[in-house]
């Protein structure tokens, strides 16, 4: 059980897709990790969130477009995009 | 009563035991070193925790058809029927159930009654005790449902007997007539495969204590795809905290308050054991079970077993004259587990006919053995020659 903990602003060309609760932030993940993108759930800041608590998942910044894709065809609901 | 090794369990329909050691290994793994709390932090503790329930709720989606982030974790299953129950139902609804409910539906239904929010039906489950077809089920309903039906609810199978309903045409004609459709899968569960897109099943309420060889302190509710409810409880959940109003986000809006994760860490491995086993090795080694039960116990004088014919995991039986609770008190002295009285369900106690004072159930598992059987069946034989006594 690796336990990843991440918990930062999107910096050096990682962009974060704010996702909502850790249910679907981790689908999120395994759904990107399954189109050969490398994604990592992390809590967002609250600063950059409207409602308070809201996980998401950071990618390197090359892949957004990728992302948004991948996770539209999922149904997974993306709030916005940071970085 | 001491438990020992010459234990006899019975009682499995209520939760069944033992379970296998790597379930008890699991939760001890958990609250000795990562069980923190999902969803609250982004610590390693939290992290774990979130990736090992996560996991979880998607082993649940692939034994059941249904989606991860639709598997809802609750504190056990009356709860989670309770939850769609009450999250289904709006003021003027009318509402079905079979006969043979548990008091998790039946009560939750009555109470709405009571208070004038809904009226609500119960259907024939088994218009012959020893043998009904499907159609002859879905008639029974149909002649019941109205212009307003928005729910139908009923157990797979019976607590009591060893009766199931037949869900996949039940699901048929629900949807067929726009009806929500809910499953108390709380003894089918790991007994009987469930596919909900198979059985259009709206909602499916599991615990994960029963069949399904986790430990207790976890039920579950798996939604159909799009499907949504009012919420029960709210509360803290770790999304949208500046919010005065729960998450829309399944399966967080519907479990406020923390989870129990060392629960959940022992379900995984509960759903293991299930899956490698295989659902129709562990029916075929209840079944037989049952089958040597039923036929030690016909040939007992005074004894009547209820349904002799029907196929299950467990036996319900009464003796003529002495009272069932004497029966379980005597055979729990002699160190075998069983349970006597109405189990919880006094509408189907109610439609297959106990008289006062209820019955003994003996409902088997996996671990159960034909020793344990034949134990039993010599304690009920001893029981029965000494009415006097009893």
């Amino acid at each position: 059980m690796q336990g990843s903990s991440q918990n930062y602003y999107p910096h050096g060309g990682t962009c974060t897709a704010v996702i909502g609760s850790m249910t679907n932030a981790m689908k999120a993940q395994n759904v990107l990790t399954s189109a050969a993108v490398f994604a990592t759930v992390i809590k967002v800041s609250s600063v950059d969130t409207d409602s308070g608590c809201a996980y998401g998942v950071t990618f390197h910044c090359s892949q957004k477009n990728t992302v948004r894709t991948v996770l539209s065809r999922a149904n997974i609901k993306v709030r916005k995009f940071l970085g | 009563m001491k438990i020992n090794k010459n234990t006899v369990y019975l009682d499995n329909a209520a939760t069944t035991f033992p379970k296998p050691r790597t379930v008890s290994e699991a939760v001890n793994d958990c609250i000795t070193r990562w069980c923190g709390n999902a969803g609250r932090g982004a610590h390693p503790l939290a992290m774990a925790s979130a990736e090992e329930i996560y996991l979880c709720r998607e082993q649940l989606a692939r034994m059941f058809g249904g989606s991860a982030e639709n598997v809802v974790f609750t504190l056990n299953t009356t709860y989670a029927l309770n939850s769609v129950i009450k999250g289904i139902l709006k003021q003027g609804d009318h509402a079905l159930c079979s006969n043979l409910e548990h008091n998790s539906v039946y009560r939750p239904l009555y109470k709405l009654q009571k208070g004038g929010i809904i009226e609500f039906d119960v259907f024939n489950a088994f218009p012959n005790l020893e043998f009904a077809t499907p159609d002859m089920v879905v008639s029974s309903i149909e002649r019941l449902v109205k212009s307003n039906t928005r729910l139908l609810v009923c157990t797979h199978a019976s607590n009591i007997c060893p009766i199931t309903l037949p869900i996949r045409e039940i699901g048929a004609f629900c949807k067929s007539r726009g009806i929500f459709f809910a499953v108390d899968g709380a003894q089918s569960a790991g007994i009987y495969p469930i596919d909900m897109k198979e059985c259009n099943i709206d909602a499916l309420c599991l615990p994960a204590h029963k069949g399904l060889y986790g430990v207790q302190g976890c039920g579950i509710i798996i939604l159909g795809e799009n499907m949504s409810l009012e919420t029960l409880i709210e509360g803290g959940n770790g999304v949208d905290s500046l919010m005065g109003e729960m998450s829309a986000d399944s399966p967080e809006r519907y479990e406020a308050g923390t989870l129990s994760t060392p629960a959940i860490a022992g379900l995984r491995r509960g759903l293991e054991f299930v899956t490698s086993t295989g659902i129709h090795n562990i029916r075929a080694h209840e079944g037989k079970l049952c089958r040597r039960a039923k036929e030690g116990l016909l040939t007992i004088p005074g004894i009547r077993v209820v349904a002799p014919s029907r196929e299950g995991s467990l036996v319900l039986f009464r003796h003529d004259t002495i009272p069932s609770e004497n029966i379980a008190a005597e055979l729990g002295r002699q160190n075998i587990c069983v349970r006597a009285g109405y189990h919880c369900a006094a509408l189907a106690h109610e439609a297959i006919g106990t008289p006062k004072g209820g019955a003994v159930r003996a409902s088997f598992g996996y671990f159960n053995s034909k020793k344990d059987i034949d134990k039993f069946i010599d304690a009920v034989s001893g029981i029965a020659k000494n009415t006097k006594s009893f």
